[in-house]
Protein backbone atom coordinates (compact mmCIF):
# COMPACT_ATOMS: atom_id res chain seq x y z
CA UNK A 1 0.00 0.00 0.00
CA UNK A 2 1.08 3.42 -0.38
CA UNK A 3 1.83 6.32 1.58
CA UNK A 4 -0.92 8.13 0.24
CA UNK A 5 -3.27 5.34 0.46
CA UNK A 6 -2.48 4.80 4.30
CA UNK A 7 -3.05 8.83 5.01
CA UNK A 8 -6.08 8.62 3.43
CA UNK A 9 -9.28 8.18 6.16
CA UNK A 10 -12.09 6.35 5.71
CA UNK A 11 -15.20 7.20 7.59
CA UNK A 12 -18.14 5.73 5.89
CA UNK A 13 -16.58 2.14 5.35
CA UNK A 14 -19.12 0.49 7.89
CA UNK A 15 -22.03 2.36 6.45
CA UNK A 16 -21.21 1.53 2.72
CA UNK A 17 -20.43 -2.10 3.89
CA UNK A 18 -23.95 -2.69 5.24
CA UNK A 19 -25.68 -0.27 2.62
CA UNK A 20 -24.91 -2.68 0.11
CA UNK A 21 -25.07 -5.85 2.11
CA UNK A 22 -28.93 -4.70 2.64
CA UNK A 23 -29.43 -3.52 -1.37
CA UNK A 24 -28.11 -6.49 -2.50
CA UNK A 25 -29.81 -8.79 -0.10
CA UNK A 26 -33.21 -6.70 -1.16
CA UNK A 27 -31.95 -7.53 -4.74
CA UNK A 28 -31.49 -10.60 -4.28
CA UNK A 29 -34.77 -11.02 -2.34
CA UNK A 30 -36.89 -9.01 -5.08
CA UNK A 31 -35.22 -10.91 -7.99
CA UNK A 32 -36.32 -14.41 -6.60
CA UNK A 33 -39.97 -13.13 -5.76
CA UNK A 34 -41.21 -13.67 -9.28
CA UNK A 35 -39.86 -17.08 -9.43
CA UNK A 36 -40.66 -17.82 -5.84
CA UNK A 37 -44.45 -16.31 -6.22
CA UNK A 38 -45.06 -18.44 -9.51
CA UNK A 39 -43.77 -21.80 -8.26
CA UNK A 40 -45.95 -21.41 -5.41
CA UNK A 41 -49.33 -20.31 -7.08
CA UNK A 42 -48.77 -23.35 -9.22
CA UNK A 43 -47.95 -25.83 -6.48
CA UNK A 44 -50.89 -24.70 -5.10
CA UNK A 45 -53.13 -24.32 -7.79
CA UNK A 46 -52.23 -27.35 -8.99
CA UNK A 47 -53.43 -29.34 -5.51
CA UNK A 48 -56.57 -26.99 -4.77
CA UNK A 49 -58.05 -27.79 -8.80
CA UNK A 50 -57.14 -31.24 -9.07
CA UNK A 51 -57.06 -32.69 -5.94
CA UNK A 52 -59.52 -35.62 -5.84
CA UNK A 53 -60.35 -38.16 -3.34
CA UNK A 54 -61.32 -41.47 -4.12
CA UNK A 55 -63.28 -43.15 -0.60
CA UNK A 56 -63.62 -46.92 0.17
CA UNK A 57 -65.47 -47.99 2.48
CA UNK A 58 -63.37 -50.86 4.14
CA UNK A 59 -59.89 -52.29 3.94
CA UNK A 60 -59.65 -55.50 1.12
CA UNK A 61 -56.86 -56.47 -1.26
CA UNK A 62 -58.63 -54.63 -3.78
CA UNK A 63 -57.14 -51.48 -2.86
CA UNK A 64 -53.90 -51.98 -4.10
CA UNK A 65 -55.02 -53.55 -7.43
CA UNK A 66 -56.77 -50.16 -8.21
CA UNK A 67 -53.95 -47.77 -6.84
CA UNK A 68 -52.37 -49.42 -9.90
CA UNK A 69 -55.18 -49.37 -12.38
CA UNK A 70 -55.56 -45.74 -11.53
CA UNK A 71 -51.69 -44.78 -12.07
CA UNK A 72 -51.44 -46.92 -14.92
CA UNK A 73 -55.07 -45.60 -16.23
CA UNK A 74 -54.05 -42.00 -15.80
CA UNK A 75 -50.17 -41.74 -15.70
CA UNK A 76 -48.48 -38.39 -14.35
CA UNK A 77 -51.23 -39.11 -11.41
CA UNK A 78 -50.13 -38.74 -7.88
CA UNK A 79 -51.66 -41.46 -6.53
CA UNK A 80 -51.33 -41.71 -2.30
CA UNK A 81 -52.86 -43.82 -0.21
CA UNK A 82 -53.35 -42.40 2.61
CA UNK A 83 -52.20 -43.39 6.17
CA UNK A 84 -54.79 -44.26 9.10
CA UNK A 85 -54.20 -41.26 11.09
CA UNK A 86 -54.29 -38.79 7.60
CA UNK A 87 -57.76 -40.99 7.05
CA UNK A 88 -58.63 -39.45 10.89
CA UNK A 89 -57.60 -36.19 10.20
CA UNK A 90 -59.07 -35.57 7.01
CA UNK A 91 -62.41 -36.85 8.67
CA UNK A 92 -62.52 -34.85 11.73
CA UNK A 93 -61.83 -31.88 9.10
CA UNK A 94 -65.07 -32.80 7.11
CA UNK A 95 -67.18 -34.03 10.49
CA UNK A 96 -67.81 -34.81 13.79
CA UNK A 97 -65.11 -38.19 15.19
CA UNK A 98 -66.07 -41.01 12.88
CA UNK A 99 -68.32 -43.65 14.79
CA UNK A 100 -67.69 -47.05 12.65
CA UNK A 101 -64.36 -48.30 11.16
CA UNK A 102 -61.88 -45.72 9.39
CA UNK A 103 -62.64 -46.38 5.12
CA UNK A 104 -59.58 -46.06 3.10
CA UNK A 105 -58.81 -43.14 1.38
CA UNK A 106 -56.55 -42.23 -1.76
CA UNK A 107 -55.82 -39.09 -2.61
CA UNK A 108 -54.64 -38.33 -6.45
CA UNK A 109 -54.25 -34.97 -8.98
CA UNK A 110 -56.66 -35.72 -11.70
CA UNK A 111 -57.62 -32.88 -14.00
CA UNK A 112 -59.52 -35.95 -16.67
CA UNK A 113 -63.01 -36.52 -16.80
CA UNK A 114 -64.69 -37.86 -13.29
CA UNK A 115 -67.05 -40.27 -14.47
CA UNK A 116 -64.24 -41.87 -16.21
CA UNK A 117 -62.66 -42.15 -13.32
CA UNK A 118 -65.63 -43.29 -11.29
CA UNK A 119 -66.09 -46.07 -13.74
CA UNK A 120 -62.60 -47.07 -13.64
CA UNK A 121 -62.77 -47.27 -8.94
CA UNK A 122 -66.25 -48.49 -8.94
CA UNK A 123 -65.15 -51.49 -11.33
CA UNK A 124 -62.89 -52.93 -8.21
CA UNK A 125 -65.10 -51.48 -5.58
CA UNK A 126 -68.81 -50.79 -6.21
CA UNK A 127 -69.36 -48.53 -3.88
CA UNK A 128 -66.10 -46.44 -3.88
CA UNK A 129 -67.08 -42.86 -4.10
CA UNK A 130 -65.05 -40.55 -6.12
CA UNK A 131 -64.89 -36.41 -4.67
CA UNK A 132 -64.26 -34.04 -6.97
CA UNK A 133 -62.43 -30.99 -5.91
CA UNK A 134 -64.85 -28.23 -4.82
CA UNK A 135 -66.39 -25.92 -7.40
CA UNK A 136 -65.51 -22.99 -5.75
CA UNK A 137 -61.79 -23.25 -6.00
CA UNK A 138 -61.84 -22.47 -9.55
CA UNK A 139 -62.03 -19.48 -8.65
CA UNK A 140 -58.80 -19.50 -6.93
CA UNK A 141 -57.12 -19.38 -10.34
CA UNK A 142 -57.71 -15.86 -11.21
CA UNK A 143 -56.80 -14.58 -7.59
CA UNK A 144 -53.66 -16.41 -7.91
CA UNK A 145 -52.76 -14.78 -11.06
CA UNK A 146 -53.86 -11.76 -9.77
CA UNK A 147 -50.70 -12.61 -6.86
CA UNK A 148 -48.42 -13.61 -9.92
CA UNK A 149 -49.21 -9.94 -11.04
CA UNK A 150 -48.94 -8.06 -8.10
CA UNK A 151 -45.00 -10.13 -7.05
CA UNK A 152 -44.16 -8.74 -10.39
CA UNK A 153 -44.82 -5.47 -9.84
CA UNK A 154 -43.71 -5.37 -6.12
CA UNK A 155 -40.32 -7.09 -7.91
CA UNK A 156 -39.96 -4.26 -10.24
CA UNK A 157 -41.00 -1.47 -7.79
CA UNK A 158 -37.95 -3.34 -5.80
CA UNK A 159 -35.87 -2.53 -8.32
CA UNK A 160 -36.77 0.71 -9.01
CA UNK A 161 -36.22 1.71 -5.67
CA UNK A 162 -32.69 -0.29 -5.22
CA UNK A 163 -31.75 1.66 -8.45
CA UNK A 164 -32.53 4.96 -7.41
CA UNK A 165 -30.87 4.24 -4.00
CA UNK A 166 -27.77 2.63 -4.56
CA UNK A 167 -26.08 5.19 -6.89
CA UNK A 168 -27.45 8.48 -3.92
CA UNK A 169 -25.56 6.03 -1.19
CA UNK A 170 -22.75 5.47 -3.18
CA UNK A 171 -22.73 9.50 -3.96
CA UNK A 172 -22.84 10.17 -0.44
CA UNK A 173 -19.91 7.94 0.63
CA UNK A 174 -17.96 9.23 -2.22
CA UNK A 175 -18.49 12.80 -0.94
CA UNK A 176 -18.22 11.89 2.66
CA UNK A 177 -15.04 10.61 2.05
CA UNK A 178 -13.98 13.57 -0.49
CA UNK A 179 -14.46 15.49 2.41
CA UNK A 180 -12.60 13.62 5.46
CA UNK A 181 -9.42 13.76 3.22
CA UNK A 182 -10.05 17.76 1.67
CA UNK A 183 -6.81 18.49 3.99
CA UNK A 184 -5.06 15.44 2.49
CA UNK A 185 -5.77 16.76 -1.06
CA UNK A 186 -4.76 19.92 -0.75
CA UNK A 187 -1.57 18.70 0.93
CA UNK A 188 -1.60 16.46 -2.12
CA UNK A 189 -1.62 19.29 -4.78
CA UNK A 190 0.39 21.51 -3.11
CA UNK A 191 3.40 18.72 -3.47
CA UNK A 192 2.80 18.52 -6.65
CA UNK A 193 0.93 15.27 -6.87
CA UNK A 194 -1.37 14.78 -9.40
CA UNK A 195 -5.44 14.15 -7.68
CA UNK A 196 -6.49 11.83 -10.24
CA UNK A 197 -4.09 8.99 -7.49
CA UNK A 198 -6.67 9.80 -5.28
CA UNK A 199 -9.76 9.23 -7.27
CA UNK A 200 -8.42 5.96 -8.15
CA UNK A 201 -7.79 4.90 -4.31
CA UNK A 202 -11.18 6.02 -3.52
CA UNK A 203 -12.74 4.20 -6.57
CA UNK A 204 -10.58 1.37 -5.63
CA UNK A 205 -11.49 0.93 -1.77
CA UNK A 206 -15.16 1.76 -2.20
CA UNK A 207 -15.36 -0.48 -5.34
CA UNK A 208 -13.76 -3.40 -2.81
CA UNK A 209 -15.66 -2.49 0.05
CA UNK A 210 -19.07 -2.67 -1.89
CA UNK A 211 -18.02 -5.77 -3.30
CA UNK A 212 -17.48 -7.55 0.17
CA UNK A 213 -21.07 -5.70 0.84
CA UNK A 214 -22.67 -7.34 -1.81
CA UNK A 215 -21.31 -10.90 -1.26
CA UNK A 216 -22.40 -10.50 2.42
CA UNK A 217 -25.73 -9.62 1.03
CA UNK A 218 -25.88 -12.72 -1.39
CA UNK A 219 -24.21 -15.06 1.87
CA UNK A 220 -27.02 -13.62 4.11
CA UNK A 221 -29.64 -14.69 1.32
CA UNK A 222 -29.01 -18.23 1.27
CA UNK A 223 -30.05 -18.74 5.10
CA UNK A 224 -32.98 -16.20 3.86
CA UNK A 225 -33.93 -18.55 1.45
CA UNK A 226 -33.79 -21.95 3.18
CA UNK A 227 -36.10 -20.06 6.10
CA UNK A 228 -38.54 -18.98 3.32
CA UNK A 229 -38.95 -22.48 1.61
CA UNK A 230 -39.19 -23.85 5.39
CA UNK A 231 -41.66 -21.54 6.08
CA UNK A 232 -43.85 -21.88 2.88
CA UNK A 233 -44.12 -25.82 2.71
CA UNK A 234 -46.82 -26.40 5.40
CA UNK A 235 -48.93 -23.16 3.35
CA UNK A 236 -48.29 -25.41 0.15
CA UNK A 237 -49.40 -28.60 1.88
CA UNK A 238 -45.72 -29.61 1.17
CA UNK A 239 -44.01 -32.49 3.75
CA UNK A 240 -41.00 -30.98 5.23
CA UNK A 241 -37.80 -31.19 3.41
CA UNK A 242 -34.73 -33.34 4.97
CA UNK A 243 -32.53 -31.24 2.44
CA UNK A 244 -32.08 -27.33 3.14
CA UNK A 245 -31.03 -26.83 -0.42
CA UNK A 246 -33.96 -27.85 -1.79
CA UNK A 247 -34.26 -24.08 -2.56
CA UNK A 248 -32.04 -23.74 -5.57
CA UNK A 249 -33.70 -26.27 -7.67
CA UNK A 250 -36.82 -23.95 -6.99
CA UNK A 251 -34.78 -20.45 -8.79
CA UNK A 252 -33.80 -20.54 -12.27
CA UNK A 253 -29.80 -21.05 -13.23
CA UNK A 254 -30.36 -17.37 -14.89
CA UNK A 255 -31.16 -16.16 -11.80
CA UNK A 256 -28.16 -17.63 -9.52
CA UNK A 257 -26.03 -16.86 -12.43
CA UNK A 258 -27.27 -12.94 -11.80
CA UNK A 259 -27.08 -13.32 -8.64
CA UNK A 260 -23.38 -14.61 -8.51
CA UNK A 261 -22.40 -11.81 -11.09
CA UNK A 262 -24.06 -9.27 -8.79
CA UNK A 263 -20.80 -8.49 -6.30
CA UNK A 264 -18.68 -8.44 -9.57
CA UNK A 265 -21.27 -5.70 -11.00
CA UNK A 266 -21.57 -4.17 -8.33
CA UNK A 267 -17.81 -3.55 -7.87
CA UNK A 268 -17.55 -2.13 -11.14
CA UNK A 269 -20.36 0.12 -11.01
CA UNK A 270 -19.39 1.93 -7.83
CA UNK A 271 -15.88 2.09 -8.27
CA UNK A 272 -16.73 3.42 -11.85
CA UNK A 273 -19.16 5.75 -10.09
CA UNK A 274 -17.26 6.77 -7.32
CA UNK A 275 -14.19 7.99 -9.85
CA UNK A 276 -16.66 10.07 -11.62
CA UNK A 277 -17.93 11.91 -8.73
CA UNK A 278 -14.71 12.79 -7.54
CA UNK A 279 -13.53 13.78 -11.10
CA UNK A 280 -16.94 16.09 -11.20
CA UNK A 281 -16.17 17.31 -7.61
CA UNK A 282 -12.85 17.92 -7.79
CA UNK A 283 -13.35 20.33 -11.45
CA UNK A 284 -16.33 22.09 -9.51
CA UNK A 285 -14.09 22.71 -6.70
CA UNK A 286 -10.40 23.47 -8.48
CA UNK B 1 14.39 31.65 -13.77
CA UNK B 2 11.49 33.62 -12.75
CA UNK B 3 10.01 36.48 -13.97
CA UNK B 4 6.85 38.53 -12.40
CA UNK B 5 6.05 41.08 -14.85
CA UNK B 6 3.13 43.81 -13.25
CA UNK B 7 1.93 41.00 -10.55
CA UNK B 8 -0.58 42.25 -8.53
CA UNK B 9 -0.11 41.33 -4.63
CA UNK B 10 -3.02 41.97 -1.90
CA UNK B 11 -1.60 44.50 0.23
CA UNK B 12 -3.18 46.43 2.96
CA UNK B 13 -5.28 49.52 2.30
CA UNK B 14 -3.49 51.05 5.36
CA UNK B 15 0.09 50.55 3.25
CA UNK B 16 -0.65 51.17 -0.20
CA UNK B 17 -3.85 53.04 -1.20
CA UNK B 18 -6.42 50.71 -3.33
CA UNK B 19 -5.29 47.85 -1.20
CA UNK B 20 -3.10 46.48 -4.56
CA UNK B 21 0.06 46.95 -5.07
CA UNK B 22 2.24 45.80 -8.49
CA UNK B 23 5.48 44.08 -8.41
CA UNK B 24 8.15 43.22 -11.39
CA UNK B 25 11.04 40.64 -10.31
CA UNK B 26 13.55 39.02 -11.97
CA UNK B 27 15.37 36.24 -10.70
CA UNK B 28 17.78 34.10 -11.84
CA UNK B 29 18.87 30.50 -10.98
CA UNK B 30 21.24 30.76 -7.68
CA UNK B 31 20.24 33.96 -6.42
CA UNK B 32 17.93 34.35 -3.57
CA UNK B 33 16.03 37.00 -2.16
CA UNK B 34 14.78 38.41 1.24
CA UNK B 35 11.22 39.96 0.57
CA UNK B 36 10.94 41.83 3.84
CA UNK B 37 8.20 44.59 5.02
CA UNK B 38 5.25 44.57 7.69
CA UNK B 39 2.58 42.30 8.26
CA UNK B 40 -0.11 42.45 5.33
CA UNK B 41 2.25 43.99 2.75
CA UNK B 42 2.12 40.97 0.59
CA UNK B 43 5.01 38.95 1.74
CA UNK B 44 2.88 35.84 1.94
CA UNK B 45 1.22 36.46 -0.86
CA UNK B 46 4.20 36.67 -3.30
CA UNK B 47 5.26 33.52 -1.87
CA UNK B 48 1.67 31.78 -2.86
CA UNK B 49 1.97 33.29 -5.84
CA UNK B 50 5.56 31.72 -6.51
CA UNK B 51 4.23 28.57 -5.37
CA UNK B 52 1.06 28.09 -7.39
CA UNK B 53 -1.44 28.25 -4.72
CA UNK B 54 -2.60 31.91 -5.64
CA UNK B 55 -4.14 32.55 -9.15
CA UNK B 56 -1.61 34.92 -10.97
CA UNK B 57 -3.08 38.12 -11.66
CA UNK B 58 -0.41 39.84 -14.15
CA UNK B 59 2.19 38.22 -15.97
CA UNK B 60 4.22 35.81 -15.13
CA UNK B 61 7.10 33.21 -16.07
CA UNK B 62 8.36 30.73 -13.06
CA UNK B 63 10.89 27.76 -13.33
CA UNK B 64 11.55 29.20 -17.57
CA UNK B 65 7.56 28.17 -17.31
CA UNK B 66 5.24 31.10 -18.30
CA UNK B 67 1.71 30.86 -16.59
CA UNK B 68 -1.59 31.80 -17.76
CA UNK B 69 -5.47 31.49 -16.80
CA UNK B 70 -5.25 28.21 -19.19
CA UNK B 71 -2.60 26.88 -17.26
CA UNK B 72 -2.15 22.77 -17.98
CA UNK B 73 -2.58 20.23 -15.02
CA UNK B 74 0.19 18.61 -15.57
CA UNK B 75 2.46 21.41 -16.47
CA UNK B 76 1.82 23.13 -12.78
CA UNK B 77 2.17 19.55 -11.07
CA UNK B 78 5.29 19.24 -12.68
CA UNK B 79 6.00 22.66 -11.42
CA UNK B 80 4.70 22.42 -8.00
CA UNK B 81 7.28 19.26 -7.74
CA UNK B 82 10.18 21.47 -8.06
CA UNK B 83 8.88 24.22 -5.68
CA UNK B 84 9.76 23.45 -2.06
CA UNK B 85 7.51 25.66 -0.13
CA UNK B 86 7.94 26.12 4.14
CA UNK B 87 4.92 27.99 4.79
CA UNK B 88 3.09 29.35 8.06
CA UNK B 89 1.20 26.57 8.96
CA UNK B 90 2.45 23.56 7.19
CA UNK B 91 0.04 21.18 6.67
CA UNK B 92 0.18 17.17 7.18
CA UNK B 93 -1.03 14.08 6.73
CA UNK B 94 -2.27 12.92 10.17
CA UNK B 95 -2.46 9.13 9.60
CA UNK B 96 1.34 8.69 8.66
CA UNK B 97 3.98 9.20 10.83
CA UNK B 98 6.48 12.16 10.08
CA UNK B 99 8.92 9.96 8.60
CA UNK B 100 6.00 8.74 5.45
CA UNK B 101 5.00 12.77 5.77
CA UNK B 102 8.58 13.71 4.36
CA UNK B 103 8.73 10.77 2.12
CA UNK B 104 5.57 11.57 0.48
CA UNK B 105 7.49 14.25 -2.28
CA UNK B 106 9.88 11.54 -3.19
CA UNK B 107 6.88 8.61 -3.56
CA UNK B 108 5.07 11.45 -5.21
CA UNK B 109 7.77 11.86 -7.83
CA UNK B 110 7.85 8.05 -8.55
CA UNK B 111 11.59 7.65 -6.80
CA UNK B 112 12.76 4.00 -6.11
CA UNK B 113 11.67 2.53 -2.79
CA UNK B 114 15.21 2.57 -1.65
CA UNK B 115 16.25 5.73 -2.71
CA UNK B 116 13.05 7.19 -0.87
CA UNK B 117 14.52 5.59 2.28
CA UNK B 118 18.13 6.46 2.31
CA UNK B 119 17.37 10.36 1.32
CA UNK B 120 14.63 10.41 4.24
CA UNK B 121 16.70 8.70 6.84
CA UNK B 122 19.28 11.56 6.07
CA UNK B 123 17.23 14.62 5.74
CA UNK B 124 15.53 13.13 8.96
CA UNK B 125 18.77 12.94 11.08
CA UNK B 126 19.95 16.17 9.29
CA UNK B 127 17.25 17.92 10.55
CA UNK B 128 17.79 16.21 13.79
CA UNK B 129 14.36 14.51 13.49
CA UNK B 130 15.46 10.99 13.58
CA UNK B 131 13.44 10.31 17.51
CA UNK B 132 10.38 11.62 15.78
CA UNK B 133 10.60 9.92 12.85
CA UNK B 134 7.36 7.21 13.58
CA UNK B 135 5.12 9.80 15.70
CA UNK B 136 2.32 10.78 14.42
CA UNK B 137 2.48 15.04 13.42
CA UNK B 138 -0.21 15.42 15.65
CA UNK B 139 1.42 14.05 18.76
CA UNK B 140 4.29 16.55 18.02
CA UNK B 141 5.43 20.35 19.13
CA UNK B 142 4.57 23.06 16.46
CA UNK B 143 8.64 23.80 16.53
CA UNK B 144 9.02 19.76 15.45
CA UNK B 145 6.41 20.38 12.84
CA UNK B 146 7.78 23.21 11.23
CA UNK B 147 10.90 21.07 10.75
CA UNK B 148 9.53 18.47 9.51
CA UNK B 149 8.09 20.93 6.92
CA UNK B 150 11.59 21.99 5.82
CA UNK B 151 12.71 18.64 5.64
CA UNK B 152 9.63 17.69 3.53
CA UNK B 153 10.17 21.08 1.79
CA UNK B 154 13.99 20.29 0.51
CA UNK B 155 13.93 16.47 0.62
CA UNK B 156 13.63 16.52 -3.03
CA UNK B 157 16.26 19.15 -3.37
CA UNK B 158 13.91 21.60 -5.34
CA UNK B 159 14.65 24.47 -7.65
CA UNK B 160 12.75 27.01 -6.17
CA UNK B 161 12.66 27.41 -2.62
CA UNK B 162 10.04 29.51 -0.50
CA UNK B 163 10.47 30.08 3.12
CA UNK B 164 7.96 32.19 5.32
CA UNK B 165 8.52 33.74 8.16
CA UNK B 166 7.99 31.39 10.99
CA UNK B 167 10.04 28.69 10.03
CA UNK B 168 13.13 31.67 10.29
CA UNK B 169 11.86 33.25 13.40
CA UNK B 170 10.97 30.21 15.26
CA UNK B 171 13.95 28.86 16.66
CA UNK B 172 17.18 30.44 15.93
CA UNK B 173 18.59 27.08 15.92
CA UNK B 174 16.47 25.53 13.17
CA UNK B 175 16.93 29.60 11.42
CA UNK B 176 20.57 28.91 11.15
CA UNK B 177 20.34 25.46 9.82
CA UNK B 178 17.76 26.08 7.84
CA UNK B 179 19.74 29.30 5.87
CA UNK B 180 23.18 26.94 5.41
CA UNK B 181 20.84 23.93 3.76
CA UNK B 182 19.38 26.51 1.05
CA UNK B 183 22.79 28.07 0.72
CA UNK B 184 24.20 25.46 -0.23
CA UNK B 185 21.19 24.40 -2.79
CA UNK B 186 21.41 27.95 -3.53
CA UNK B 187 25.33 27.49 -4.29
CA UNK B 188 24.04 24.11 -6.80
CA UNK B 189 21.81 26.69 -8.82
CA UNK B 190 18.64 26.75 -6.53
CA UNK B 191 16.35 29.90 -6.44
CA UNK B 192 15.23 30.96 -2.69
CA UNK B 193 13.05 33.64 -1.32
CA UNK B 194 12.61 34.38 2.59
CA UNK B 195 9.70 36.41 3.82
CA UNK B 196 10.53 38.08 7.05
CA UNK B 197 8.98 41.41 8.67
CA UNK B 198 12.67 42.60 8.93
CA UNK B 199 15.55 41.24 7.71
CA UNK B 200 17.82 39.54 10.73
CA UNK B 201 20.83 41.67 11.06
CA UNK B 202 23.26 39.17 11.55
CA UNK B 203 22.80 36.80 8.85
CA UNK B 204 24.63 37.46 5.78
CA UNK B 205 22.69 35.49 3.36
CA UNK B 206 21.61 36.34 0.98
CA UNK B 207 22.40 39.90 0.45
CA UNK B 208 19.58 40.95 -1.32
CA UNK B 209 16.65 42.13 -0.13
CA UNK B 210 13.38 43.55 -1.53
CA UNK B 211 10.64 45.70 0.83
CA UNK B 212 7.04 44.97 0.36
CA UNK B 213 5.09 47.07 -0.18
CA UNK B 214 7.27 48.95 -2.85
CA UNK B 215 6.81 52.42 -2.79
CA UNK B 216 7.07 53.72 -6.91
CA UNK B 217 9.34 56.99 -7.72
CA UNK B 218 6.90 59.99 -8.22
CA UNK B 219 6.01 60.20 -11.64
CA UNK B 220 7.65 63.18 -13.79
CA UNK B 221 5.83 66.41 -14.63
CA UNK B 222 5.48 64.68 -18.46
CA UNK B 223 3.97 61.13 -17.27
CA UNK B 224 1.59 63.13 -14.89
CA UNK B 225 0.03 64.69 -17.45
CA UNK B 226 -0.05 61.62 -19.91
CA UNK B 227 -1.63 59.18 -17.21
CA UNK B 228 -3.70 60.29 -14.78
CA UNK B 229 -3.61 58.40 -11.33
CA UNK B 230 -6.31 55.92 -11.46
CA UNK B 231 -7.46 53.93 -7.89
CA UNK B 232 -6.88 50.64 -9.45
CA UNK B 233 -4.42 50.96 -11.81
CA UNK B 234 -0.18 49.97 -10.98
CA UNK B 235 1.17 51.99 -9.00
CA UNK B 236 4.22 51.87 -10.89
CA UNK B 237 5.16 49.82 -14.38
CA UNK B 238 8.09 48.27 -13.15
CA UNK B 239 9.35 47.82 -9.86
CA UNK B 240 12.52 49.00 -9.04
CA UNK B 241 15.22 46.99 -9.27
CA UNK B 242 17.18 45.47 -6.21
CA UNK B 243 20.93 45.06 -6.56
CA UNK B 244 20.88 45.92 -9.65
CA UNK B 245 18.32 42.44 -10.63
CA UNK B 246 15.13 44.46 -11.17
CA UNK B 247 14.40 45.07 -14.02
Amino acid sequence: MTRLARALSWPSSWSLLIGVCLLTWLLGLSLALPYGTSRATHQWEEQATSYVVIALPQQNDKIDALQHAVSATFPGTEVTRLSDQEVAQTLAHWSTPWPGPLPTLITLHYRGDIAMLTTLAQRYEPDAMVIPPPHQLEKLAPFLANIRQAACHISLAMDGAIALIAPALLYLMARTTAFANAQQRLLLLSLGGNPTTLHHIFARRLALISGLGSLIGIALLLPTFIALTRALRPLLRLPPLTDPLHFTTLLPPILWGSLALLPVLIMCLSGGLVYLLCRMQDRTTS
Amino acid sequence: MITLHNLSLPTSPALIQGGLQSLSLQLQRGEALWVVGPAESGKTALLDTLALRRPVAGSATILNEPLSPHFPARTRQRLRQRIGYIDANPLFMDRLSLADNIALPLELAHFRHAEIQRETEAILQWFGLQDHAQALPTTLSHTTRLRAACARALITHPSLILVDEPALTLCPELQEHLLSTIKDLVQNGATALFAMRTRPPEVSFPEATLTLPYNPPAPTEDEKEETPPSLFAPLTPMAPTYEGRFS
